[in-house]
């Protein structure tokens, strides 16, 4: 598959046209050999930076890298500007990197899936790195990490924000810390405080892994070898320790596969209201003849019979 | 769901740094609900064309304060073509002088935004864009 190909059919992926879902279900099948790693965080940590210095790294290596870069959607317009590619510019005439902005488009939870179709995509095209990008601004922008086996979480230096990944649920969720700007003050107590909370939590995000507090300058360089042997280290983790990782991929797959049914009782939901399905069902609700639970009910039992 | 949205890619060639514009034409897409793919400064014909291609980009439009554009631009669509990337439109905009209006429609190039440009004729342009690109895959 070109990078042509690759590229519309990841569109097509995102637009939710379903006359592509057998192609992609055969190339799901087709994948498994790509290693991914997300990586979040609050805006302005520097995760494009950083990013931009893996793909340098990688490359050096020979490996071929594809990053999918998400960005919210404005809630009032629909539109958005995806700005991430900006700072990995310099990779963009190198045939060995791919990078795909993709904005959340409001997903209503269908971020998961679709970011889980162009995963496989990318997977079954051959790249062996895929990196998965998200501003841990909104839920679904955080969860989309749950289908990633190697999560990057990335720190401003500023104190504010240890507090906030503990409100926005990404303790849970990484793998790997990294402090960046870490040549700013208030560095190494934002590394100390996250060292704390993560000594803490009730369980590991992987269990038996420990999880790594790294200060990085992304601007420059330091701290980037620490940080790619890090997520090394990840990859060696599981793939020492196959039972486990057979374990968290089946409650990755079983993330995504939950999505996808929801989203087939939306896309039912809305052809069934379009239809005028509920109309009469509503007017029944408003004279209090009927409930809501009711309704719903039926409603369900229509639509997946 | 169908959830199609049109994606513009916004940048600049060579050595040309006035990326006000452009900035400013990028956030009133977004208000407009268009999606866009900026992509900065220092560009060269090949690093523009690759991202449009990757990103799947309806459309490409440029910023030009640069007398160069009319060269840049050709360059572009020429590669467009060379890439089997016929149907990713090309804008630009910026200080295009009238006289070169003919050259570039000619060369073909879709929209020119110069001087004085209507907003509505930019979003029509956009948003035409996109439905042409919709229409042909479907």
């Amino acid at each position: 598959m070109d990078v042509r190909e690759t590229a519309r059919l990841i569109s097509r992926v995102e637009s939710g046209d379903e006359a592509v879902r057998d192609r992609v279900k055969a190339l799901y099948r087709q994948g498994g050999r790509a290693r991914i790693v997300g990586i979040s965080g609050p805006p302005g940590a520097g995760k494009s930076t950083l990013v931009d210095q893996l793909i340098e790294r990688y490359r050096a290596r020979g490996l071929r890298v594809a990053i999918v870069a998400i960005d919210p959607s404005s809630p009032f317009s629909g539109g958005a500007v995806l700005g991430d590619r900006v700072r990995m510019a310099r990779h963009a005439t190198d045939r060995g990197v791919f990078i795909r902005s993709l904005a959340a488009r409001g997903a209503l939870g269908g971020l998961t899936a679709a970011t889980g179709d162009v995963l496989a995509i990318l997977d079954a095209a051959g790249w062996d790195i895929i990196l998965l990008e998200t501003v841990g601004v909104g839920q679904n922008e955080v969860e989309v990490m749950r289908i990633v086996p190697a999560v990057l979480l990335v720190q401003n230096p500023g104190d504010g924000d240890a507090v906030q990944s503990v409100k926005a649920g990404t303790l849970e969720i990484a793998h790997i810390f990294a402090v960046n700007k870490a040549d700013m003050a208030g560095a190494d107590k934002v590394a100390r405080n996250l060292q704390e909370m993560i000594a803490h939590k009730a369980r590991q995000t992987s269990e038996g892994w420990e999880e790594p507090v790294l200060l990085t300058e992304a601007s420059n360089g330091r701290g980037m070898d620490e940080l790619v042997a890090a997520i090394d280290a990840r990859f060696a983790f599981l793939d020492a320790n196959p039972d486990l990782a057979r374990r968290e991929e089946k409650t990755r797959l079983q993330a995504r596969i939950k999505e996808l049914v929801t989203q087939h009782i939306h896309r039912r939901i809305a052809t069934s209201v379009k239809n005028g399905g509920m109309a009469d069902l509503l007017d029944a609700v408003a004279d209090r003849v009927q409930d809501p639970h009711s309704v719903a009910e039926t409603l369900f039992r229509d639509i997946t019979a | 769901m169908q959830n199609s949205t049109t994606r513009c890619i916004l940048g600049m060639v060579g050595t040309d740094v006035h990326s006000k514009g452009l900035k400013i034409i990028a956030q009133v897409l977004r208000d407009e609900g268009f999606e866009v793919i900026y992509a900065g400064d220092h560009h060269t014909v090949d690093s523009i064309v690759s991202a449009a291609i990757q990103e799947d980009a309806d459309l490409i439009g440029l910023s030009f304060s640069s007398t160069a554009y009319v060269d840049y631009t050709l360059e572009i669509v020429k590669a467009l073509h060379e890439r089997n990337a016929d149907d990713i439109a090309v804008m630009i905009g910026g200080q295009i002088h009238p006289d070169d209006h003919k050259i570039l429609y000619d060369g073909g190039v879709g929209g020119v935004f110069g001087p004085g440009f209507k907003m509505p004729d930019l979003f029509a342009f956009v948003r035409e864009c996109g439905a042409r690109r919709r229409a042909v895959n479907a």
